[in-house]
């Protein structure tokens, strides 16, 4: 595994810094060298600068990744839609001569330079690759006893034919890093459906996002789990935002639990939700936290 | 040997060569060339007008060799030599050069496709200088006809041909019938497809001129077409077909139920014992009172003749599972629609009853079309036809079984083509079926039902609903093991995996092989009535190409000289034995041309350079050589028949590629040796390429040494020489090669060139 | 990118390595759009209007694609209808069609570099947790975050998001 940049995007270090802290502890105990990422800006949001601009999009995005090729290391991404936006980049910059010279007309304002010469990773992908779920199960020192309703989330595993990290209907790389925690990761009707929130829809169409998420919520439910896990702050800010606000709008209380895979291996590790941030979600549910507690 | 009349017909194929390739042009300076005595362009020479004039020309003595410039010598060559002998002169005196499907079809630069075909006109002339009258051999064909695939198809085929001639018809399943004999009712009439079968499946069993093997398939092809020998592989039954009387006392004994009768109505009425179950403890042997059953039986090989093979090997479906998003794997209640049919057939296991796992009548029945086919992503990009009636029938004869059970046929387009069809369609709306027009995005089981997710195109709405039972209808394949036989006969498959015809439209029943023909769905998916119509055809064209009798090899054949010494290397290195030394003192070589395959392997090793191909000479290949590269720097290569084929079939497809390719055909690369080679090169070839296409192992274990030979002995003139294997089939695969290896001789030679310009 | 109303859309797809035309309008887009189902939005009807005219640039439901890819993975003719809405969306754009919302959403990057900047709450969770107030991103590198603007005038981004229709 060569050496990694730790990019934050916005929203784990601006609404989730939980999620930021519990990745570093993880990457901490499996010994996996990353920096951090000084100056990066925002991924920028596909789902909106994509909609906006493809120059602009590739601009911001080829910007964050020279910060890392100018230290040498690959970057580590904590999020789909950071995921999607600077590893589609890369790729289009790397593999189109004409794209790659025009981004870098606009780089030149800035003095830097897009030379394509480091990869994107996603801490998922990252993880199951090496050290793999296997060695993930054997450093675990806590194993949890919850049933988890696992939301991949769109951005990670497709464009498949881009990603390549197999099937999109019925993936399982995921559920088996969330089963090397002890963690049954549970199935549940369209667990691989869209948690309503990308493409600017969450920002515009707040309603018509919430009743995508409701749909999922409500499938979730009916799963009988403890919590929510996922790989993306967006899809863990439309869980754990979108349960309040609908309970605000439509009435309906969930009060399951959000959790990002960095808080769920912490929790494996050995640290407690406070040191996680998870306590720090708009949805507490006590029951959960009592129940962490009590496994300790 | 040279000639002073010979006569230059070029075609302009009605604008396919003449948009692209400025042929008037040629014509005008090959007219100057040393022994043209006339030359002439015409729109399209193959027509009666066209070689009319040929014809003509011969007839009034004012040409005597013909050297034609036109599509593939694979489609009109024999008909022009049979018009060249009528005339008066030996039919090896034509040759035709390709023009079409390897340079006009092939290159966009007029400027580029014109040199090249030049040269290729200049080399085919300065060929026809050198060439000698040759006559045909004549051997007699083996008036046997081999049938591969015991379905519909295969046995209308053997049965129309048995009243004349002995058939051998093979099948890989125990029984035959293929997928006709697990169909309910056939469309569109809806009579029972056990009922129209059976009667062909008996008369199969007991002509006396069908020789039926079961469990058999094709292990391996020898010897050409009119004079195959095959071997066939047969697995062991463990029960003597001609013994069994299917009385089933051996089944009612067996405690683990391994030994069966595929069905009711199989044909062979055999039982069959699956030897991963049994555990030979031989209660079907005491209870068999006709002595049947064999339990050291073993897998046995059969030797047979035979002069004409058809590939009848039918379909098969894909496994719907690469659609995860339908779930197939996952409830037992969402079935493909030949389970669906299995169910309903003579092949039932549930008593022709439609039913759920749960043996209750499934009352919302879903059916989806073009699972896996239309499909440019996952599945396959053909249409398969029969689905948007099968699927119709399939929804009749579920209202037949429950009148107000609930129907949808879900599809992209409902394709009723053809006499009765639309009809049929008409049927099926007015008994209620529901039709959504909308390919289905999920099929979801939930709960204790099956969610189908869609959007009704028609109204414009996305919709969900539940059935209890869903049948997918997906893509139809050539079945397993056709690609295989297909390598084995050196006949091509196509890109979408199914036999290539050998004119899609007006030779849909032949091969590229003169010996093998097809019918049936291994050359594309259709319905039972087109598979039939097919099997007639190729038995009347198989009874045409073996009723003649004789079968003509080609005469361009080793021919040994006087500064033959004796050694014997040749008769020690043809891989036909096809030379013997015969005489005292070691003898001289004696050529059997039956068994000679014109390999050329005795002509490249003998140590005296004695031995030279009839037509395929040295002077001459170097000729041709030399009169292609006149018109400029270009990359020759060595193409052999098989090959050349591949190199046809991008012409047809209009696979683009570097017009710097010459290609010059041979028997075979083996006749090349250094010689031949070095002149290409000396003669301005910026590389050389040897294109092998034969599966034959006999010559393709010495293309290595060939090659590293030939590398190394042309060292000296520092330019690039490649060799590749391709499959018939693989045109791509050659194109990619060819525009490779032209990219590295244009950038040498421009760097030469360059080198050159600053010396 | 195009700025004229009487773009021909499948054209500019095309030259973008998009390809529509050969669309069969089969529906297995809608069929599996997760906003569909809600929003009443028909990815098929999208793509057909993309071919029709350039009336697709004004209709609303081209925004309530979530861009989850799922149409994208299933299409049989393999057209790449996610990547051609987003690219409609920036003709639309280019255009000066914007939701407020996403005018907003820019001019907050145009600002802090973030498309959801911190604000005082956030800091203090992010000190109970034992960390540093601001991240170690353009909030707390100013240069960086002029490096940034810099960036976005280069590529006009911020004469992009005011547009002429507000």
């Amino acid at each position: 595994m060569n050496k990694l940049s730790l990019y934050l995007g916005c929203i784990t270090p601006n609404r989730y810094p939980g999620i930021e802290k519990a990745t570093k502890l993880c990457l901490d105990r499996l010994e996996i060298d990353y920096a951090d990422l000084p100056g990066a800006s925002c991924c920028p949001a596909p789902g909106v600068f994509r909609s906006f601009d493809k120059a602009t999009w590739l601009a911001l995005a080829s910007r964050n990744i020279v910060l890392s090729e100018e230290i040498e290391r690959d970057v580590l991404t904590i999020c789909n839609g950071c995921y999607g936006s600077l590893v589609d980049a890369n790729n289009e910059l790397k593999n189109d001569p004409a794209l790659k010279k025009s981004t870098n007309a606009h780089l030149d304002a800035i003095g830097k330079k897009f030379k394509g010469t480091v990869d994107v990773r996603h801490i998922i992908e990252l993880l199951y690759d090496e050290p793999g779920p296997e060695k993930i199960k054997e450093m675990v020192t806590r194993p949890l006893d919850l049933r988890v309703a696992l939301h991949y989330g769109c951005h990670l595993v497709k464009p498949s034919k881009e990603r390549e990290l197999g099937s999109t209907e019925d993936p399982r790389f995921f559920d088996e890093l969330v089963e090397a925690t002890g963690a049954e990761s549970v199935n549940y009707p369209d667990k691989m459906a869209c948690c309503g929130a990308g493409g600017g829809v969450r920002s515009a169409l707040i309603d018509k996002s919430l009743e995508m998420l409701e749909h999922k919520l409500s499938r979730i439910r009916d799963a009988n789990v403890d919590c929510i896990v996922n790989a993306c702050p967006f899809c863990h800010l439309q869980f754990d935002g979108g349960q309040v606000e609908i309970a605000e709008k439509r009435g309906t209380e969930y009060n399951i639990p959000v959790l990002h895979y960095s808080q769920l291996l912490g929790l494996a590790f050995g640290y407690s939700p406070e040191e996680l941030g998870i306590d720090l979600n708009l949805v507490t549910n006590e029951d959960f936290l009592l129940k962490l507690k009590g496994d300790r | 040997m040279s000639s002073e009349k010979i006569g230059v017909y070029l075609c302009r194929c009605g604008g396919n060569i003449g948009d692209v390739v400025d042929v008037e042009a040629i014509a005008d300076e090959v007219s100057g060339m040393n022994g043209v005595a006339h030359t002439n362009v015409q729109d399209y020479l193959c027509s009666s007008a066209g070689q009319g004039q040929i014809e003509s020309d011969i007839k009034e003595g004012l040409i005597d060799r013909v050297v034609i410039g036109s599509c593939s010598p694979k489609l009109h060559l024999e008909t022009f030599r049979a018009m060249a002998q009528k005339a008066g002169i030996n039919p090896m005196l034509l040759e035709i050069t390709n023009i079409r499907e390897q340079c006009s079809w092939v290159h966009e630069d007029c400027e580029e496709a014109t040199r090249k075909a030049r040269g290729l006109v200049k080399g085919a002339v300065s060929r026809m200088q050198n060439l000698a009258s040759l006559n045909p051999i004549t051997k007699d064909v083996k008036d046997r006809a081999l049938v591969v695939g015991g379905g519909i198809a295969g046995i209308t085929t053997a049965l129309e041909m048995a009243d004349e001639r002995e058939v051998i018809l093979i099948e890989k399943a125990p029984y035959i019938g293929g997928q006709m004999i697990g169909l309910s009712k056939t469309f569109p009439t809806l009579d029972c497809s056990q009922c129209i079968l059976t009667p062909k499946m008996v008369a199969v069993f007991n002509h006396p001129n069908i020789m039926l093997y079961t469990q058999t398939e094709v292990a391996s092809v020898e010897g050409s077409a009119g004079d195959y020998s095959v071997t066939l592989r047969r697995a062991p039954r463990y029960v003597d077909i001609e013994a069994c009387t299917s009385c089933g006392r051996c089944a009612a004994k067996c405690p683990k139920d391994a030994i069966y009768l595929p069905f009711a109505q199989a044909i062979p009425q055999a039982y069959i014992i699956d030897r991963e179950l049994c555990i030979e403890c031989g209660a079907c042997e005491k209870a068999c009172s006709a002595g049947a059953i064999r339990l050291d039986d073993c897998e046995e090989e059969i030797q047979v003749d035979c002069g004409a093979i058809t590939i009848a090997t039918g379909f098969e479906s894909i496994d719907p599972s690469i659609i995860e998003e339908y779930h197939y794997k996952d409830h037992p209640d969402i079935i493909t629609a030949i389970e669906f049919e299995e169910m309903v057939s003579a092949k039932s296991k549930t008593g022709m009853r439609l039913q759920k796992t749960d043996g209750t009548f499934p009352e919302r029945v879903a059916f989806v079309l073009c699972v896996g086919s239309r499909d440019f992503n996952r599945g396959n990009k053909h249409c398969s036809k029969v689905c948007c009636i099968y699927s119709q029938k399939q929804a009749q004869l579920v209202y037949k079984m429950k009148p107000d059970a609930d129907v949808t046929i879900f599809y992209i387009d409902m394709r009723s083509a053809g006499r009765r069809m639309e009809e049929f369609y008409h049927h099926t709306q007015e008994i209620g079926v529901n039709f959504v027009r909308g390919r289905v995005a999920e099929v979801n089981p939930l709960d204790d039902k099956l969610q189908v997710r869609y959007e009704d195109t028609l109204l414009g709405e996305i919709g969900e609903a539940e059935f209890d039972m869903v049948v997918l209808c997906p893509s139809l394949i050539p079945s397993k093991g056709s690609r295989e036989l297909a390598d084995q006969l050196g006949v091509p498959v196509g890109g979408d995996g199914f036999i290539e015809e050998k004119h899609v439209k007006i030779d849909p029943v032949n091969t590229l092989n003169q010996g093998v023909f097809v019918a049936g769905c291994a050359v594309g998916p259709k319905d039972i009535h087109d598979s039939v119509t097919e099997a007639i055809g190729a038995a009347h064209k198989i009874h045409q190409f073996l009723g003649k009798g004789t079968i003509s090899v080609s005469p361009e054949k080793p021919v040994i000289s006087d500064a033959c010494d004796g050694c014997g290397t040749c008769a020690l290195e043809c891989p036909y034995g096809a030379l013997t030394m015969i005489g005292e003192d070691g003898g001289t070589p004696v050529l059997d041309p039956l068994s000679c395959n014109t390999c050329g392997i005795c002509a490249a090793v003998c140590p005296q350079s004695a031995i030279e191909i009839a037509n395929y000479t040295r002077e001459q290949l170097k000729a041709q050589a030399e009169g292609i590269l006149d018109a400029g720097m270009g990359v020759i290569v060595y193409i052999d028949p098989a090959a050349y084929a591949a190199a046809d079939l991008a012409g047809v497809n209009r696979t683009q590629y570097s017009p710097l390719i010459r290609f010059i055909q041979v028997p075979s690369i083996h006749l090349l040796d250094a010689d031949i080679v070095g002149h290409a090169f000396e003669s301005g070839a910026g590389g050389v390429m040897l294109i092998e296409g034969t599966t034959d192992e006999a010559l393709t274990s010495r293309s290595k040494d060939l090659y590293s030979r030939l590398k190394k002995e042309t060292k000296a003139f520092k330019l690039p020489i490649r060799y590749s294997h391709i499959e018939t089939a693989q045109y791509e695969k050659l194109m990619n090669l060819l525009n490779v290896f032209s990219e590295q001789v244009a950038a040498k030679a421009a760097k030469k060139g360059k080198k050159r310009k600053e010396e | 990118m195009m700025n004229q109303s009487n773009t021909n859309i499948s054209d500019a797809l095309k030259d973008a390595g998009l390809e529509i035309l050969t669309c069969l309008q089969c529906g297995t887009c809608s069929g599996s759009c997760p906003s569909g189902r809600y929003t009443g939005m028909i990815t098929r009807k999208l793509v057909r209007k993309a071919r029709v005219s350039t009336d697709v640039l004004h209709d609303p439901d081209l925004w309530m694609c979530t861009t989850c890819y799922t149409c994208q993975e299933r299409c049989p003719r393999e057209i790449k209808i996610t990547d051609a809405i987003l690219a409609i969306r920036a003709i639309a754009v280019h255009e000066g069609i914007m939701l407020p919302e996403h005018r907003r959403v820019s001019q907050l990057v145009i600002e802090y570099g973030h498309a959801v900047p911190i604000n005082d709450a956030v800091k203090a969770k992010r000190e109970s947790l034992g960390m540093e107030a601001l991240p170690e991103t353009v909030h707390k590198y100013p240069e960086a975050l002029a490096d940034v603007q810099t960036l976005l005038e280069s590529c006009g981004f911020d004469k992009l998001v005011t547009g002429a229709q507000e």
